[in-house]
């Protein structure tokens, strides 16, 4: 019974891991480059549909969860936005400079964009107006629940994952990027516009780092700036699971590390919860260096 | 930017080291104990960025959890100071040692990794430490408060109190430091770095034990982090796992690369830019990490190899083979 | 010179039914050979025929999926440790140990230490020999210096040994290419290697640069180095080897003197039939 209670939460972490993970994936498929700012794009989201949702709260005197709708629209085009900007100004001209100038370039991203919402928005802990979230829930089975906000969740999720698993897999634009992922010059050959295709996956990525930014938020009720690190830690760990660049891979990797997570917390000990995701990953590492789904290469000599 | 006159230095080194070392004993003198601090943590950092660009600029590897084994270093000290009063001096050695030993540990299983896969291996370890130390493993670091009350370190009877001592503490280690670094540089594991950071298949064909030659970079560079360490314990006398945090790795990796990687002069101006200017803009205190990022983009994009590269064009550390997922 | 093949010493190297697997591919399929002391040994075969796979399990960069590798009659290569034995450090393949026992190695692309001058490119390949370690660097004692002059003597030996003194303190990539070869003979050489592998030496070489190759090959060979040579060129491997292995699809087709592989009939079918062709 409790093991099917801790499912169900793993699973709805874990597809908050999924969605912010994908953006971390998609951006090492096409630049080979771990872009450090997601985790803060993701963290934006949150403090955005803040605003947005006190707004909105504001106006009609309370919370209501059909506010949602609006804020999340609203919230993926403006991290969406930000993300396409960040790749125009910090790695668009870092494109021919190798591995090392990019990754610092993207850590000052991430030192930019969370230092900006340190002063903005304080370093306290922050809380949405209640009534957005739906309340309520429904009884599964004597202890095991599920509530509204966790169906939200899921449903949410389900269909992103899903409509950008078929938006890469059967439109031209998706094969288009799943072209750029493996080879620019070839790509460019072929008579696709690379740049247009990385600005795309900066606008997807983000897109979704931000919507998940608000449902994390809304789920969780309250955080503060250090979301952005600690949690896009999790979902970049996530995209490594799932063999990074894989798109499949990143959404598995999600819901792997979720239910781990929430399993080690419920049998082993809340305060080691993050140390046995860390040394998940680092056992993985280890022995399949290019994750669970990654093919295994040999090493070209 | 007109860099022409750093050439012209270069070409007679002796005449920049005397007068930097000079520089580096007078400067305290003139100023107020705020500023003694700034020159402290500024060549602590330099220790720092030495010790890390050892394994990230002459081997090429990337390690952006190198704070773990400051912090490693530091509550070693802490932990036999407070634990078994030993004076702060004696447990230097122990500091290096632990460092070096769990660098040993952690990046023996790792060394197979590549470029990304090892960055973020490095990562997940150094969060594992810090993580470790908040929750107060064994029951002797003190948890998320961390530890103090570290005694002073005395020598010859004299306490070192005020920030002037610790400031030519540091330094005495730095000049060391600096001395053992070019001494390495320029030996046959010094070549060994430089072979394996070129071509890692081409140095294992030329009966080159690449790992050990990686796990030696990593080893030194980690208990040297681990010294540091425990010089940051002897100032401070309050340690957190807050020293263990990825933001000080950055600030690290960032020494090493803004300067030009693998250089030794880099390192001085990386630390310079990292850690100098933002204590030296004050009023702006709540603005400095968003500064820092700001430096790092505009640097990156104005000169991707650094302000001072060494005298080896770098490139190859850039171009190394990419992992394809 | 084929007498030497005669003789009762036993083969330097002896590859024995040599099987690599990759998925489904099978690169090399049951393969023997042996290689005698003083000899040079052409591996031909059409492309994608297994040649590198097959040298790159001698050199030790792959493991075999079966069979085994001798050389000096001790086992150098056996299928890969896999899982936990990897976590304890025995990460087969090990190419460094198999330089160390004396089989050095060229690439078919070049792989110099680009950014390095010609004179640290060949100290590289002296590194196994010697022995300072951090102590020595940082006291740099009296026999540490005296260690790295011997270093510096004997890559500016080999160095004049392939004609390269003059490039002494240039970066190795901005060698012409036919000296980027030699130079990466010279690292070889300077392992002191009791068998020199060379992969598809003359690649991108002109004529004269060939005829030139081929006197410095047998000049090797005279001081008591033997001689592994994956080759394209025909006219060149005809010239200059005693005893050819030909394969063809992973699987030996046939193994004679130049002469005797040139009438093969499943040679002309697979390989200068193709060639030509």
């Amino acid at each position: 019974m409790q093991l099917l209670q801790q499912i169900i939460n793993g699973v709805t972490i874990g597809s908050f891991y999924a969605l912010v993970a994908l953006g971390y994936t998609m951006v090492y498929g096409v630049l080979k480059l771990i872009n450090f700012a997601h985790g803060d794009l993701f963290m934006w989201g949150a403090y955005l549909g803040l605003t947005g949702v006190s707004l909105l709260a504001g106006l009609a005197g309370a919370g209501q969860p059909w506010m949602a709708v609006p804020v999340i629209t609203g919230v993926l085009a403006l991290i969406a936005l930000t993300g396409v900007l960040v790749e125009r100004v910090a790695y668009r001209p870092l494109r021919a400079a190798g591995r090392l100038a990019p990754i610092i370039s993207a850590l000052g991203v991430a030192f930019i964009l969370e230092s900006i919402a340190r002063n903005v928005y304080g370093a306290r802990w922050r809380t949405y107006p209640t009534g957005v979230a739906p309340a309520g829930g429904f009884v599964l089975a004597g202890s095991v629940r599920i509530s509204t906000m966790q169906i939200a969740v899921l449903v949410i999720s389900f269909l992103l994952m899903a409509g950008l698993y078929l938006f890469v897999q059967r439109t031209r634009v998706g094969t288009a990027m799943r072209a750029v992922s493996l080879d620019h010059t070839v790509s460019r050959l072929m008579g696709i516009d690379v740049d247009r295709i990385i600005a795309l996956v900066f606008v997807i990525g983000p897109g979704l780092g931000g919507i998940a930014g608000v449902v994390v938020a809304l789920y969780y009720g309250s955080f503060d700036f250090t979301l952005g690190w600690s949690f896009g830690l999790k979902a970049f760990i996530a995209a490594i699971l799932g063999g990074i660049g894989n798109i499949p891979g990143a959404m598995l990797g999600g819901m792997f590390l979720g239910l781990v997570e929430t399993l080690a917390s419920g049998y082993i000990s809340p305060q080691w919860k993050d140390v046995i995701a860390y040394v998940i990953l680092i056992i993985i590492l280890i022995f399949r260096p290019t994750g669970i789904l990654g093919e295994r290469v040999a090493a070209k000599v | 930017m007109n860099l022409s006159w750093l050439s012209r230095f270069r070409e007679r080194p002796w005449l920049w080291q005397s007068g930097l070392i000079l520089f580096a004993i007078l400067l305290p003198l003139p100023l107020g104990d705020y500023y003694r601090t700034v020159a402290w943590r500024t060549v602590l950092y330099i220790m720092l960025g030495l010790s890390l660009n050892l394994i990230v600029g002459y081997a090429g590897l990337f390690q952006l959890g190198h704070a773990a084994f400051y912090a490693l270093g530091a509550y070693t000290a802490a932990i036999l100071n407070l634990q078994l009063g030993i004076p702060l001096f004696w447990t230097f050695p122990a500091s290096i040692l632990v460092a070096a030993l769990f660098g040993f540990l952690i990046t023996r299983p790792i060394l197979h990794l590549r470029g990304d896969y090892l960055a973020i291996v490095t990562i997940a370890f150094g969060e594992v430490v810090r993580l470790a130390l908040v929750n107060n493993i064994f029951g002797i670091t003190g948890g998320a408060n961390g530890l103090s009350g570290i005694a002073r370190p005395r020598l010859l009877g004299l306490e070192f109190r005020q920030p002037i001592y610790h400031y030519y503490l540091v330094l005495f280690f730095l000049l060391i430091t600096i001395f053992a670094m070019r001494r390495l540089e320029n030996s046959r594991l010094g070549r060994a770095w430089l072979y394996v950071r070129e071509d890692e298949t081409a140095a294992e064909a030329m009966g080159i034990n690449t790992t050990q030659v990686k796990l030696l970079a990593f080893v030194l560079g980690s208990g040297w982090a681990g010294l540091a360490g425990a010089l940051y314990a002897a100032r401070i006398t309050v340690i957190s796992p807050d020293l263990a945090r990825f933001m000080e790795s950055v600030v690290m990796f960032c020494i090493v690369v803004l300067g030009g990687t693998g250089s030794i002069p880099g390192v001085f101006i990386g630390a310079l830019g990292m850690v100098t200017l933002p204590e030296l803009f004050r009023p702006l205190k709540d603005w400095r990490d968003a500064w820092l990022g700001v430096t790092m983009v505009v640097m990156m994009i104005a000169r991707p190899e650094g302000l001072w590269p060494s005298r080896r064009v770098q490139l190859e550390l850039q171009e190394s083979e990419a992992p394809h997922g | 010179m084929a007498e030497r093949a005669l003789t009762s010493e036993p083969p330097l190297l002896r590859v024995r039914q040599l099987t690599k697997q990759f998925g489904g591919l099978m690169a090399v399929d049951h393969v023997d050979f042996e290689l005698h002391p003083g000899e040079i040994l052409g591996l031909i075969g059409p492309n994608g025929a297994g040649k590198t796979t097959i040298f790159n399990m001698i050199t030790g960069f792959y493991s075999p999926s079966t069979g085994e590798i001798t050389f000096k009659e001790q086992c150098i290569a056996r299928p890969a440790a896999a899982g936990w034995a990897r976590l304890r450090g025995e990460q087969a393949p090990r190419p460094h140990r198999i330089t160390q026992q004396g089989i050095a190695r060229t690439f078919q692309t070049i792989r110099l230490f680009k950014n390095l001058t010609a004179l640290e490119n060949v100290m590289a390949g002296l590194h196994h020999r010697t022995k300072a370690g951090v102590w020595q660097a940082l006291t740099r004692s009296a026999s540490q210096r005296a260690e790295e002059a011997s270093i510096v003597a004997e890559a500016e030996r080999w160095l004049n040994f392939m004609g390269l003194h003059a490039y002494r303190n240039e970066l190795a990539k901005n060698l012409p290419y036919g000296d980027q070869r030699r130079l990466e003979i010279a690292r070889a050489l300077a392992t002191r290697p009791a068998l020199l592998t060379l992969d598809e030496p003359a690649a991108g070489l002109n004529e004269q640069e060939t005829i030139a190759l081929v006197a410095l090959i047998r000049e090797i060979r005279d001081t008591g180095i033997t001689v592994l040579l994956i080759e394209h060129d025909m006219k060149m491997v005809m010239e200059l080897c005693e005893r050819i292995v030909v394969v063809d699809h992973g699987r030996k087709i046939a193994e004679g003197t130049p002469a005797e592989v040139q009438r093969n009939a499943a040679v002309i079918e697979a390989y200068l039939g193709v060639e030509e062709g």
